[in-house]
């Protein structure tokens, strides 16, 4: 290793890694003058640079470039505070802070002898809010995400075996504290917590008190639990930057069951209780199902007869997975690759939003050869460690899940279901006719925050300008007199798409500009985006008395939905650049309000005609 | 010297092995402070898989030191 940051290492070598080899990387990352996309300010109590330096050489590993600090010791507010300080001169878009319960609280931790539930409840109190505090304090002087660690609990119990059955003992303290930590972050989008507990139970619970270090340098964790530390916060922080994989495509042979159904038929195959490979398959099924609810959509990819499947799902009714659990269900002798470029495009996402997962190793060779955009993962071997392979994956996380992602896979069977209609339809307004659709448009309200910010941060192809807001911009969106946020939710006889679009208005001197507008793209081709945009230009003109209406469409290589977009709206091009960047303007004399067969509009709760 | 001493020694505190003696004293080099100074410890811990008191963790002040307190532990 004469020169490591040449070699790209994985999460899981980090996680082996030593404190010197942890060292040597993370002073090669360091001395690496590229740009870093995260810029991580460390804050707390306690001696945080092993955490800095191992989340550091993590988030690198994870392959987010990343540059990190440490505030100075204890000096978490003012660090905000002053304008001066290390950390607002850094200008982080990440903030961890950790706080030591010995420092912050002792009776807490060390108790003297204290052990009335008042005097305990008024500790957890006082932690709380300094932590509140704080939070509050970092939301206004910084636009940085916030990462807060909860309590680790130290391994050596105060009161012996009577401690789960005192009020005021410590399985107590630390469970109430830590779940109201949790607590707070619900109403705040930008703040999250770092379950450092968690962390410390998976190197040992004693991994989390190094009384040597703590004595001697107030370092608090040993280099196990700082390393799981940094795991949980490096995934945190990638997931800031870096949108989630949107679909799942699983093989069935000896993935989704072990055995191959043809040779075995339904009843030979190995899935359900009463044999340790089909209870470890059926583990498997769950997590791909808790994927499912995380929002990922889940795809079937298998060299199969169709009939056998669907007699393998209707006779194995013990089988976690139902085949309506699947978006899109690939089951023929076509080349796999083939059957994913089919899989993305009926569902309308990029193959690089594409994890394929696969026992065979000539089918993965296969994918990552020609299609090296997809996360190919050949399954490991031994099926009882299948589960926890899939909820160890850093590509689906995200930091919050939206209603939206809890029906995702139900959303696009409803969108095949309405292609369907289309096709027994036939004539293009009819269909829409039939579909009745129902628009709903509103002010964005911070309850939005978190879905807004998902459509700014992932939309690719309905997205006119592609320009990436964060939770922070959003916010100040809302809160703006000089921008109008505009949310777009649709529903229609098959279900609920939720909230589909944003429209983002930037107002000055009688003018409005559209900055931004993002459509999700199982939400097109009915008419939704020119129902929102004769709101929206009935808005500017008519409420808000603006005279002139310009828009932007700015090419990207995802977002040629977009490209005649404001053309068709009745736009006029005023300049178009070699690049394809194209600049419209409409007068308020021009405007007209375009068709929309079969959508009822409603602005703010109210019928709107 | 000890090979591994040196790269760990090296690793911690960012002192170039070459710049590496018997004689170097903690005290007399801002790149072994306090904080590389753990980390060396824990370095030389994890790799020799032995484990220091808080005296003798204070107390060592030079390569010399350590070789001599490794030499009292694997003996």
């Amino acid at each position: 290793m004469s020169d490591p940051i040449e070699q790209t290492i994985t999460p899981a070598d980090v996680m082996q890694m030593s404190t010197a080899q942890i060292d040597r990387r993370y002073r090669a990352l360091n001395d690496d003058a590229g740009a870093a996309e995260l810029r991580v300010a460390f804050l707390g109590n306690h001696t945080l640079d092993p955490l800095q330096r191992a989340t550091t050489v993590m988030i690198d590993a994870l392959g987010v470039p990343v540059r990190s600090i440490v505030g100075a010791f204890d000096q978490h507010f003012q660090e905000l505070l002053d304008e001066q300080s290390q950390t607002r001169q850094f200008e982080p878009n990440a903030i961890v802070l950790s706080l030591s319960l010995r420092y912050l609280a002792p009776k807490l931790v060390y108790g003297n002898g204290v052990v009335d539930p008042q005097t305990i409840g008024e500790e957890i109190d006082r932690v709380v809010d300094i932590v509140s505090q704080w939070a509050a304090l970092a939301l206004a002087n910084s636009s940085a995400a916030l990462y807060v660690c909860n309590f680790t609990r130290p391994p050596a119990i105060r009161f012996g075996p009577a401690d789960t059955a005192l009020a005021s003992g410590e399985q107590f303290i630390y469970a109430t504290l830590n779940h109201r930590l949790s607590a707070i972050t619900a109403t705040e989008p930008r703040l999250n917590v770092i379950d450092t507990h968690h962390a410390a139970a998976s190197a040992g619970i004693a991994g989390g008190w190094n009384p040597r270090m703590y004595h001697l340098a107030k370092i608090e964790w040993d280099s196990g639990a700082t390393l799981h530390m940094a795991k949980l916060i490096g995934r945190a922080c990638r997931a800031q930057v870096r949108p989630a994989r949107k679909c799942l495509v699983l093989d069935m042979d000896n993935t989704l069951w072990g055995g191959v159904l043809g040779e075995e038929g339904p009843q030979g195959i190995k899935i359900g209780n009463g044999d340790p490979t089909g209870e470890a398959f059926s583990a498997f099924q769950s997590a791909a199902l808790d994927m499912k609810a995380r929002g990922v959509v889940l795809a079937a990819c298998s060299k199969n007869n169709l009939a056998d499947v669907e007699e393998a799902f209707r006779v194995r009714d013990d089988m976690p997975l139902k085949l309506d659990d699947f978006a899109y269900r690939a089951i023929n002798w076509e080349p796999k690759n083939k059957n994913i470029v089919a899989i993305a495009q009926a569902l309308n996402i990029g193959t690089d939003s594409l994890v394929f997962i696969d026992d065979n190793p000539v089918e993965c060779e296969l994918i990552r050869q020609t299609l090296p955009e997809v996360l190919t993962l050949q399954l490991p071997s031994d099926p009882s460690i299948l589960a926890d392979f899939l909820y160890d994956l850093p590509d689906f996380d995200k930091l919050r899940l939206t209603a939206e992602d809890a029906r995702k896979t139900e959303q696009y069977a409803e969108n095949f279901k309405r292609e369907e209609l289309q096709k027994s339809v036939g004539d293009l307004d009819t269909f829409l006719e039939s579909l009745d659709t129902r628009v709903e448009i509103a002010q964005a309200a911070t309850s939005d925050v978190a879905r807004v910010t998902q459509l700014f941060t992932k939309t690719n192809q309905f997205n006119v300008t592609t320009i990436r807001y964060s939770t922070t911009d959003v916010e100040s969106f809302i809160a703006a007199e000089d921008t109008a946020l505009y949310t777009i939710r649709a529903a229609d006889k098959f279900g609920d798409l939720g909230l589909i679009g944003v429209c983002l208005l930037r107002l000055k001197n009688g003018a409005a500009a559209i900055d931004s507008f993002v459509m999700s793209c199982r939400a097109l081709g009915r008419g939704i985006e020119t129902a929102a945009t004769n709101l929206v230009k009935a808005q500017a003109f008519t409420e808000r008395g603006v005279t002139k209406m310009t828009a932007r469409y700015l090419p990207t290589k995802k977002n040629k939905p977009a490209v005649d977009f404001f053309e068709r709206q009745g736009f006029t091009v005023a300049n178009r650049t070699e690049a394809g960047e194209v600049d419209y303007v409409l007068s308020a004399s021009d405007s007209n309000k375009l068709p929309t067969p079969g959508i009822t509009v409603l602005f703010e709760g109210q019928d709107h005609e | 010297m000890n090979e591994t001493v040196v790269g760990l020694l090296a690793d911690a505190t960012g002192i170039g092995a070459t710049e590496i003696v018997p004689t170097l004293t903690r005290t007399e080099d801002d790149r072994w402070d306090s904080l590389s100074h753990l980390r060396l410890i824990t370095a030389l811990e994890e790799s020799f898989s032995v484990k220091f008191t808080m005296d003798e963790i204070e107390n060592i002040q030079t390569v010399a030191d350590i070789e001599a307190l490794l030499a009292q532990r694997t003996a």
